[in-house]
């Protein structure tokens, strides 16, 4: 049923992606990933993932926040679900929680790294049906 | 370039505003004038001028009052005193309004030529250095921000492996290995909260603090932090304990996250450098124009020679009794430089072998106008 899931994880830290695609395949999704912005939008607009997990500073200190601008202002993509993972918090003196700063960064969700195998799984399950129940609409 | 410099000349005389004009446009400036003190702030804010000429002795609003606004709008902008009753007094009067020199009338162009070259001339200067301030300041927050991530990206991915491997993943693992990775996990953690510690640091050093400040209330605060460790003095076998204060009691001005961190890493050293079946014990009272938070043990204590270094950065005492204990050495200074930008101070009191004593002094936040 989830190979059907297409997921696709934005992340510079080739280390990092290995990790989180080993917890994401032991619940049988289809993974693909990309590492920097640029290769990002190209293999969004090609694959069309059913949801994306977006790191936030790759080659650029921005280029997460680049990501998700551009594809929430975009009638097509703005469909597909961001769960934000990063290891920026707000000590790093950036905005990014959707409860406090939707407005200026509309991910729709965040998770701090490193990340609880079990919390990530759930909410990826979360965003997953919200987003399918909208679809039905 | 002289041209592109602004000049305000404010005076009530008609015929002073006129030939300071005459002189000064025709060296290139461009020159506006004002006849009051309101009127001349009015202009200030408006053209923002580079440099303004300011009489004394006008009805109205006076010289010295104007200066004093004048700074308050832009420290920046250059104010040169220009009067008729020059006395020692009444210019260094001026000087401490943030005046930058002074003329004596009568005077003639070129006198006026000269102290206008000169006061834009720390015009340009106070601007630059300005500008240079920002761009450290800048340099400075993009530093922190990319040695931060730098620093925290490889643990996280190591940290992010371990939970793999752990959680079964990619295998089973043995116990005897899973413990082993457990044990490096929690180093790794250390490793992880330093660095956020570190980045603390540095975020109260930049000042970023006291844009969040709002009148608080100090008890609640400390309650909460006394609530939420608990488990862990219970886990140390320490009693914690809070006593209540009369239900009135003044609001400071400050930060309420930033105010639980410092209580939360004292009482955390109470607990942690304490023995089984010691106590922590919380308190707040007022005293003349200040609250007291008192955070007092009955652990280990700290030698006197230990005891002026505690606040310095990565200090640890290093002792028998801490030999077990681990920490990044950033708690006290963290706890120190929050309370300080509160304009608040802090003291300490030991005994070795008997117990510490933290006294927090914060001062009362002024009444609502």
């Amino acid at each position: 049923m989830n190979n059907e899931i297409k997921i696709l994880i934005v992340d510079d830290d080739l280390g990092y992606v290995k990790s989180i695609r080993a917890i994401l395949e032991s619940k049988e999704y289809t993974v693909d990933t990309a590492h920097n912005g640029e290769s990002a939008m190209e293999k969004i607009k090609k694959i069309k993932p059913d949801l994306i997990l977006l790191d936030i500073m790759m080659d650029r200190l921005d280029d997460g926040f680049t990501i998700c601008y551009r594809l929430k202002h975009d009638p097509e993509m703005r469909k597909i679900p961001i769960l934000t993972i990063s290891a920026v918090t707000d000590k790093t003196g950036f905005k990014f929680s959707p409860v406090t700063d939707g407005e200026y960064f509309e991910a729709d969700d965040y998770i701090e790294k490193p990340v609880k195998a079990s919390d990530l799984l759930k909410r990826i399950e979360k965003l997953l049906s919200e987003y399918g129940k909208q679809e039905e609409l | 370039m002289p041209g592109q410099a602004t000049i305000l000349i404010i005076d009530d005389e008609q015929a002073m505003r006129d030939s300071c004009h005459q002189v000064l446009s025709k060296d290139g400036y461009r020159t506006e004038t004002a006849e009051d003190g309101d009127s001349g702030l009015q202009k200030i804010r408006q053209i923002k001028p580079d440099l303004a000429l300011v009489d004394l002795k006008m009805p109205g609003m006076n010289g010295m009052e104007l200066l004093e606004k004048i700074g308050d709008i832009d420290p920046n902008i250059v104010s040169v005193v220009i009067t008729g009753y020059a006395t020692i007094e009444s210019a260094v009067e001026a000087m401490k309004r943030n005046a930058y020199d002074f003329l004596p009338k009568p005077f003639t162009p070129d006198q006026l030529r000269i102290v206008t070259r000169r006061g834009l001339e720390r015009r340009a200067l106070a601007v630059e250095a300005a500008k240079l301030q920002q761009e450290k300041e800048k340099m400075r927050e993009n530093f922190i921000t990319l040695v931060s991530h730098q620093l925290r990206s490889p643990l996280v991915s190591i940290r992010q492996y371990f939970e793999v491997i752990l959680e079964g993943f990619v295998g089973d693992v043995a116990s005897k290995q899973k413990e082993m990775i457990e044990e490096a996990g929690r180093r790794i953690d250390e490793l992880l909260k330093l660095v956020n510690d570190w980045l603390d640091l540095s975020h109260i050093e930049a000042g970023k603090l006291v844009e969040k400040f709002e009148p608080v209330a100090l008890t609640p605060i400390l309650s909460q932090t006394v609530r939420l460790l608990q488990p862990a003095a219970e886990l140390s076998k320490v009693k914690l304990q809070m006593q209540q204060p009369p239900d009135s009691f003044p609001l400071v001005q400050g930060n309420e996250e930033s105010l639980k961190q410092a209580f939360t890493n004292l009482i955390s050293n109470g607990i942690n450098y304490n023995r089984q079946g010691g106590t922590v014990t919380a308190s707040t009272r007022e005293e003349n124009n200040h609250l007291v938070v008192e955070i007092s043990d009955t652990g280990i204590g700290i030698s006197q020679e230990n005891l002026s270094f505690i606040f310095d950065e990565f200090f640890r005492v290093k002792t028998k009794e801490t030999r077990g204990l681990t920490g990044s050495g950033l708690g006290l200074p963290i706890a120190k430089r929050i309370i300080e930008a509160h304009n608040g101070s802090i003291k300490v009191v030991s005994e070795l072998g008997k117990g510490t004593t933290f006294s927090i002094l914060l001062p009362k936040a002024k009444k609502e106008q």
